[in-house]
């Protein structure tokens, strides 16, 4: 059984590599939108579905 | 008191966990009242209330530094500028304290994070729904395409969709709890799955519009800020994996799955701050506490739906203008956008709630705002006329302008053309005025019209015109048949003056044309999608619209009139038959081109708000 702050200490450690796991997700992300802003083509708007009338309308 | 304070924030808790899917949708219209935002202002007094009386925050240091730090950089980013909503995210932070202070309770956040996942599965439905044109989303991707019913935002309908999906899946999967929780799970899941899929999967064809969250943008002191709360985040996963290995419990892993797919949405997709946030993280911190508080009595979690469904049934089909957080009342997004000057974009914008709701007329009258702003008077006022016409049996999210803003619009409509050196080809401003229900203050712009531009024709000529065939044609233009009423003083020489001021072609008859059908005048008007022509010959006159988009189809017109007849349309044939002479074939344009003898005259539709107008005299 753990004490107090044998716990704490192993929060910290597990937050720790959860906190890292998190940064490098998020500066992977950016990267990845920094290198297709570069390269990629600029963002195409989507198809907005017009209405059809009917005949006679 | 303390008790009363901790069973009145229990099921406050557990309220606002299965309301805030809902999102939209949880919102009392008659009192104004966003359900989800009351009840974690109610949580944050409970907990303020709490405080002062215990004098104990109940918060551990290693949860309570990083919200003190937080709310120190929101107020110092907010000052600086660098920050816009400062309360809303103080309100994140204290719902978290409250919750974490409050829902220490294993069972409590079990039942908690199964409302919500029946509640991401009921709006997973209604988005489902919505694929069959059901009911109109409330969130939506211009650049996508993707929408979701429930969530303001499409970040915040993955976010909500995913989460219920890992929910579902922990309760479809665990060992707890019976065969009908189970099954409520599997159903749940099934239906996020299927509504995440269904948003997603079209959407990927435009993959290339994902943005990630902009980290440079923030600056050093919104990067600050953000490391704060991933440590936060991270200390409460710490928390849910020491405590699941200290004591094993089924909602530790729930919770962790749930702030785990939360907190990954986030450094993926640009997420913006929702008060669930703080309830989830919350309940997280709360369930890994080593000291729990008995969970008071509670329904079943579906019976918490019966309420929200009611609530939801309010909003699922109106559109309430007072409430600004509904996407769906677009004029917030849409005067955004005309401030900043995003014209393609508010177009867009239009262009979607008109595929809504084909109906729509508000919609005309932001296009007709943006054109003003872009100096093109003439499809401003286009636009303003349609945003005026009597309301269609399609539904409409929201009412057409109101008499303000009818007026408003004119007035700064007139502004624009006195700024402009002489009178435009077109009618644009008179339209407007008749539009508005000015018909007077339409005819005396007439005048003011006449007066300003020379006409020099044959005077002689001129005197052998009726005019009520003339006045019929400027009441065409306009808009409005009643007009007449105003008109009927106004000489031919006057009239013919407004129509070659509105870019008519002013023609002596060939000899094909039978007298008694003279002066004959052709019109065709490009507006809102839609070629209306008229055609009025002698004393007689038929009008009619249809679809711009039928131009190679053929169509029956409609008719009235007595002296002549359509055999097709368009170019629109038409023949006149004398009192006692042969029948004579003519031919109008899709460009209101008038011939003789029936020769192809195919020519292109005229451009929106463009006019084209043949007379032909005797």
């Amino acid at each position: 059984m753990l004490d107090a702050i044998q716990r704490q200490r192993l929060e910290r450690r597990i937050a720790a590599v959860i906190a890292l796991a998190i940064v490098v997700l998020a500066v992977l992300a950016y990267a990845a939108g920094r290198l297709r802003a570069r390269t990629g083509e600029p963002p195409l708007p989507a198809p907005v579905v017009t209405a059809a009338p009917e005949a006679g309308e | 008191m303390k008790a009363f304070v901790q069973r009145a924030a229990m099921y406050a808790v557990v309220l606002f966990a299965a309301a805030w899917p809902w999102d939209v949708y949880a919102y009392l219209p008659w009192a104004g009242l966003d359900v989800t935002a009351c009840l974690a202002l109610c949580l944050v007094a409970l907990w303020l209330a709490d405080l002062v009386v215990t004098r104990r925050p109940r918060l551990p240091f290693e949860l309570a530094w990083p919200i003190a730090v937080l709310l120190v950089y929101v107020w110092a980013l907010y000052a600086g500028g660098r920050y816009p909503a400062p309360l809303l995210a103080t309100l994140v932070l204290l719902l978290f304290a409250a919750t974490h202070r409050f829902a220490r309770s294993k069972a409590l956040a079990a039942y908690c994070l199964r409302a919500t996942m029946l509640s991401c599965g009921c709006v997973a439905a209604v988005t489902l729904a919505a694929r069959f044109g059901a009911v109109g989303p409330t969130a939506y991707s211009l650049d996508t395409g993707a929408t979701f019913c429930g969530p303001r935002d499409v970040a915040g309908g993955v976010a909500a969709l995913a989460i219920g999906l890992a929910l579902a899946l922990r309760d479809a999967f665990s060992a707890e709890g019976g065969r009908l929780r189970r099954a409520a799970a599997a159903v749940a899941g099934l239906l996020c799955a299927a509504a995440l899929g269904s948003a997603l999967v079209p959407a990927a064809a435009h993959f290339v519009a994902w943005r990630p969250p902009d980290l440079a943008g923030a600056g050093l002191p919104g990067l600050a800020a953000s490391l704060v709360a991933t440590w936060l985040v991270a200390r409460v996963m710490a928390k849910l994996i020491v405590a699941r290995r200290l004591a094993p419990a089924p909602v530790l892993a729930t919770c962790f799955a749930a702030v785990a797919v939360a907190g990954a949405l986030a450094c993926l997709v640009p997420t913006p701050l929702r008060l669930h946030h703080g309830l989830l993280l919350g309940l997280a911190a709360a369930a890994s506490a080593r000291k729990e508080v008995p969970r008071p009595w509670l329904p079943a979690p579906g019976l918490l739906l019966i309420p929200l469904a009611c609530l939801a049934a309010l909003n699922l089909f109106r559109v309430y203008p007072d409430n600004h957080s509904d996407p769906r009342n677009y004029d917030v997004a849409a005067r955004s956008d005309l401030a900043e000057g995003r014209y393609a974009v508010l177009a867009r914008r239009m262009d979607f709630f008109e595929a809504q709701a084909p109906g729509e007329r508000r919609t005309h009258l932001w296009r007709a705002k943006a054109w003003l702003e872009q100096g093109e008077l003439g499809r401003a006022a286009t636009e303003f006329v349609a945003s005026c016409r009597e309301p269609g049996p399609h539904g409409q999210l929201l009412p057409g302008p109101r008499p303000d803003e009818a007026d408003a619009f004119v007035t700064a409509l007139r502004d624009a053309y006195s700024s402009l050196p002489g009178p435009p080809a077109h009618l644009g401003f008179e339209r407007a005025l008749v539009a508005a229900s000015r018909p007077k203050s339409a005819v005396w712009a007439l005048r003011l019209r006449v007066d300003a531009i020379s006409f020099n024709v044959d005077a002689l000529a001129i005197a052998r015109v009726p005019p009520g065939p003339l006045i019929e044609a400027v009441a065409f233009l306009l808009g409005d048949p009643a007009v007449t009423e105003h008109l009927h003083d106004w000489t031919s020489a006057d009239l013919l003056a407004v129509l070659h001021s509105a870019g008519a072609r002013i023609e002596r008859a060939p000899d094909a044309a039978p007298r008694d059908a003279l002066p004959l005048v052709a019109l065709a008007q490009s507006e809102a999608g839609s070629l209306r022509t008229c055609v009025i010959a002698g004393a007689s006159a038929c009008e009619f619209a249809r679809p711009a988009r039928l131009v190679t189809a053929p169509a029956t017109p409609v008719w009235a009139g007595t002296h002549w007849e359509c055999t097709q349309n368009p170019p629109l044939s038409f023949r006149l038959p004398g009192v006692d002479g042969p029948v004579a074939a003519f031919e109008m344009g899709p460009a209101g081109t008038l011939r003789a003898g029936g020769g192809a005259a195919v020519e292109a539709v005229p451009v929106s708000d463009a006019v084209a107008v043949t007379v032909w005299l005797p």
